[in-house]
């Protein structure tokens, strides 16, 4: 059995662990109250945060599974205060995890742009790394481009800090990809939590079963590590209409993929997971799919998992190489790195020019 | 013969000619077709020249002749009969064998209906103001009876059999003991009995002597004395008394004898029919003696619970008791409830205990069943004890429990509890559980 550790960073990654919580006792929303967790392996969960009003909002996690580092309300999505606050509590958080015993690897949710995930994550990839020798990868989460410069430049050094901190791998979730998931704000983050929950848990699953054809942690450890060590994920649940053809495909679309990526031409690995009754899986079909990935990807890894009576599912692990979306991403967070700095000169300046008028004047009285 | 009417009526309001003409030629062609000249050499004139009555009839045996209608229109001149056969259960069945229709017989003519018994030949002598007909039958008449009202006045006609029994209240007595004897006649014939007479032999020796009457007053039947069919009735009822003089050992009664005749048949028939004879065991001084006593557990039982009950048997006589049985009456109240004790019975449901081997003088029993109170009261068991000594059967003197009272049950059933407890301790589960989710989510 896998061991699994899931750590939920800030409020975007707590969120994304309360959806897995949530999912794991069966998805309804009394379900905690009659239903046990069940997690396709033996997994635990961490939700960390410096607010404690956002680990109250938590619904399905365990209150003995919320740390909460005190430090006011949260650090204002200033990732120095937040580097600091984690340096400051580093051993509280360290000795959560120990507390859990021996995991096989860690997953940690955060969004890149806030303030207490983005700056803590980072760090704790490498505390973890430093003391533990399990692979760590992160379910990294950029945000809206509309929703300032503060956060497109945090999501720049966060990922940058991430690459640099020894994590294996580094799985995107584009916001701005997936808000067609909701009519507004609101429901657009819950879809795309939900999104998130339902790939992380088919993710566990297969990394944790018997397949038909086998991959397992080191194929994924494989593909995480090719290239950039930026990934995505992506999924399709076949019904009675969807073939298993069109779920790989769906997988590989933007309908299914949680961050905007050419599967076929901008991906180095690939991992293709499917999960179905012995009826719908065509072997015909599968092999076309996969050959087809596999001439952009240069090798893809198949893992089947046989369910009776389940329609196809099909989870697709694409490690990127390049992006167009990575790039226009960068451009703008380095535009708002600027922007900040040269607002932040033009204010210096305007004091300064303020102050200048005073001159060596004394106040009269 | 409601159509036939109808259409007289018809005749009567149109007054159409045409019409009497049709049904003229119709009631000539009924009178034609249906009346069927016969010989009738064999057969005996029952009734000569009887007055009738539309309506009415005459029973020959377990025939019955109605006459329903008569028709006196010019020249033609007819009766309308119908036969019916009387059946034993009392009611009649139709044999006029005409289609459902009555057999009209002309004035001055004969009709013959062929009956399981030979033939009834009926004459019409006259139709006018009244009605004469003429009966005779080639078979024995027993029985002839005018029925006013037809043939649902008729009866059946049969021979009546007298069962006559003479029955004793006890069959093993001590000197002294009084003995009631009950004559009683039961009518197993078809027949009604009447002139029933009794002639009884009460005793055959000395040792038994009349003591008084219970039934009739002074013994004496007054008045004729009849018995329908499937009916019993006590015919004498009296009592004998056992003499000082009176021998151990066993004695008969006298046997009674009962006369009667049928009060069906024209000829008058006796029958004589015999009772059985009672025997009487006169014990002697030294016999056995049963003493019972009965005990429960407790005299107040709550409805709904159960007492023990305890009988000790003990034979303080100086011959043996053989085959004892008690049999304990239970009150309303009182149900019985089982017994460890297999070899129990339970008739009308009341426990009895036979013993199957003899008590010896001093011998001691002793049996409990249980008794479940059912209904709220003050109640007794009785005890109806008998056994068997020489060739009689003893019967030890009726004994009754003390007061048992049966009151309302203010204990709670523990199975009550259940009704409250497990509703409850799901609810408390259901609380409980949501209650430690809820904290295991309490943040």
């Amino acid at each position: 059995m896998l061991n699994v550790l899931l750590i939920g960073a800030g409020q975007c990654g707590n969120r994304i662990l309360d959806a897995v919580n949530k999912e794991s006792f069966g998805g309804g929303k009394l379900s905690k109250y009659y239903s046990w967790q069940k997690f396709p392996t033996r997994v635990e969960t961490i939700a960390v945060n410096t607010a404690v009003n956002d680990l109250k909002e938590l619904k399905y996690t365990k209150a003995k599974d919320r740390i909460h580092i005190p430090y006011l309300h949260g650090v204002g999505a200033n990732r120095n205060v937040g580097k600091q606050c984690f340096i400051d509590n580093k051993d509280y958080v360290m000795r959560a995890v120990a507390e859990r015993g021996d995991f096989d690897v860690a997953f940690i949710a955060t969004s890149t742009a806030g303030g207490t995930g983005s700056s803590f994550t980072p760090l704790l990839v490498s505390a973890l790394k430093e003391r533990y020798s399990f692979p760590i990868y992160v379910f990294a989460v950029l945000p809206f481009r509309e929703e300032g410069t503060i956060y497109l430049q945090n999501t720049a050094f966060c990922l940058k800090e991430l690459r640099e901190s020894g994590a294996e791998g580094i799985i995107l979730v584009d916001n701005q990809f997936l808000r067609h998931l909701g009519s507004d704000i609101e429901t657009a983050y819950d879809r795309i939590n939900e999104a998130i929950a339902e790939r992380i848990l088919f993710l566990f699953k297969s990394l944790d079963s018997e397949m038909m054809m086998v991959t397992d942690l080191g194929d994924f450890k494989t593909v995480m590590t090719s290239g950039i060590r930026l990934a995505t994920v992506g999924f399709s649940r076949g019904d009675k209409e969807i073939s298993v053809k069109s779920a790989i495909r769906n997988s590989l679309s933007s309908s299914g993929l949680l961050f905007s990526l050419d599967a076929y031409t901008e991906s180095s690995r690939a991992m293709i997971i499917i999960e179905a009754d012995k009826k719908y899986l065509n072997i015909d079909d599968i092999t076309t799919e996969v050959d087809r990935l596999t001439t952009g990807a240069g090798h893809v890894f198949k893992g089947i998992l046989v369910r009776n009576k389940a329609y196809p599912s099909v989870l697709s692990v694409l490690a990127i190489t390049s992006g167009k979306e990575l790039d226009n991403l960068y451009d703008a967070a380095v535009d708002a790195v600027e922007r900040e700095r040269r607002k932040k000169e033009d204010a210096a300046r305007q004091v300064e020019s303020m102050m200048g008028k005073i001159g060596k004047l004394e106040a009269q009285y | 013969m409601s159509m036939f009417r109808e259409n007289m009526r018809g005749y009567h309001a149109d007054e159409s000619r045409f019409s009497v003409h049709i049904y003229i030629c119709i009631i000539l062609f009924l009178a034609v077709s249906f009346v069927t000249p016969h010989a009738a050499g064999a057969i005996t004139t029952v009734l000569q020249n009887e007055k009738f009555s539309k309506g009415d009839g005459y029973q020959i045996n377990n025939y019955a002749l109605e006459m329903t209608d008569t028709l006196v229109m010019g020249t033609t001149k007819m009766a309308f009969f119908r036969l019916y056969s009387v059946l034993e259960t009392g009611e009649t069945e139709e044999i006029t064998g005409n289609s459902g229709n009555p057999m009209g017989i002309e004035l001055n003519s004969s009709y013959i209906f062929n009956v399981p018994d030979g033939k009834i030949e009926v004459t019409l002598i006259d139709v006018g103001a009244n009605v004469y007909i003429k009966l005779g039958t080639d078979f024995d008449v027993k029985y002839g009876k005018y029925l006013y009202g037809g043939h649902n006045r008729a009866g059946y006609s049969g021979k009546p059999m007298i069962l006559l029994t003479k029955t004793v209240d006890k069959t093993s007595v001590r000197k002294g003991d009084t003995i009631q004897v009950t004559i009683s006649a039961a009518n197993l014939g078809k027949g009604a009995a009447a002139s029933i007479v009794l002639q009884d032999m009460q005793v055959q020796d000395n040792s038994l002597v009349f003591n008084r009457w219970i039934y009739p007053a002074g013994g004496v039947i007054v008045g004729e004395y009849a018995l329908d069919p499937e009916k019993s009735a006590p015919l004498q009822i009296y009592e004998l008394k056992v003499s000082e003089d009176a021998a151990p050992g066993n004695h008969t009664l006298g046997q009674a004898k009962v006369t009667y005749r049928s009060k069906s048949v024209v000829e008058t028939v006796t029958y004589t029919n015999f009772s059985s004879i009672p025997e009487i065991f006169v014990k002697g001084e030294a016999g056995a003696v049963l003493q019972i006593t009965l005990a429960l557990d407790t005299l107040a039982i709550p409805q709904g619970n159960t007492a023990k009950v305890t009988i000790n048997v003990e034979n303080t006589g100086k011959l043996k008791a053989e085959s004892v049985s008690i049999e304990s009456i239970l009150p309303d109240g009182l149900v019985y409830a089982g017994s460890p004790d297999e070899s129990i019975s339970v008739v009308k449901g009341n426990p009895i205990k036979k013993f199957t081997s003899a008590l010896d003088p001093l011998d001691k029993r002793e049996f409990t069943y249980s008794v479940k109170a059912s209904k709220i009261g003050e109640y007794k068991i009785v005890l109806n004890t008998s056994h068997r000594e020489g060739a009689g059967v003893s019967f030890a003197p009726e004994q009754s429990s003390d007061t048992i009272y049966v009151g309302e049950n203010t204990a709670i059933n523990p199975a009550d509890y259940l009704i409250y407890i497990v509703p409850l301790a799901i609810v408390i589960g259901i609380g409980g559980w949501i209650y430690w989710r809820h904290n295991q989510f309490k943040y």
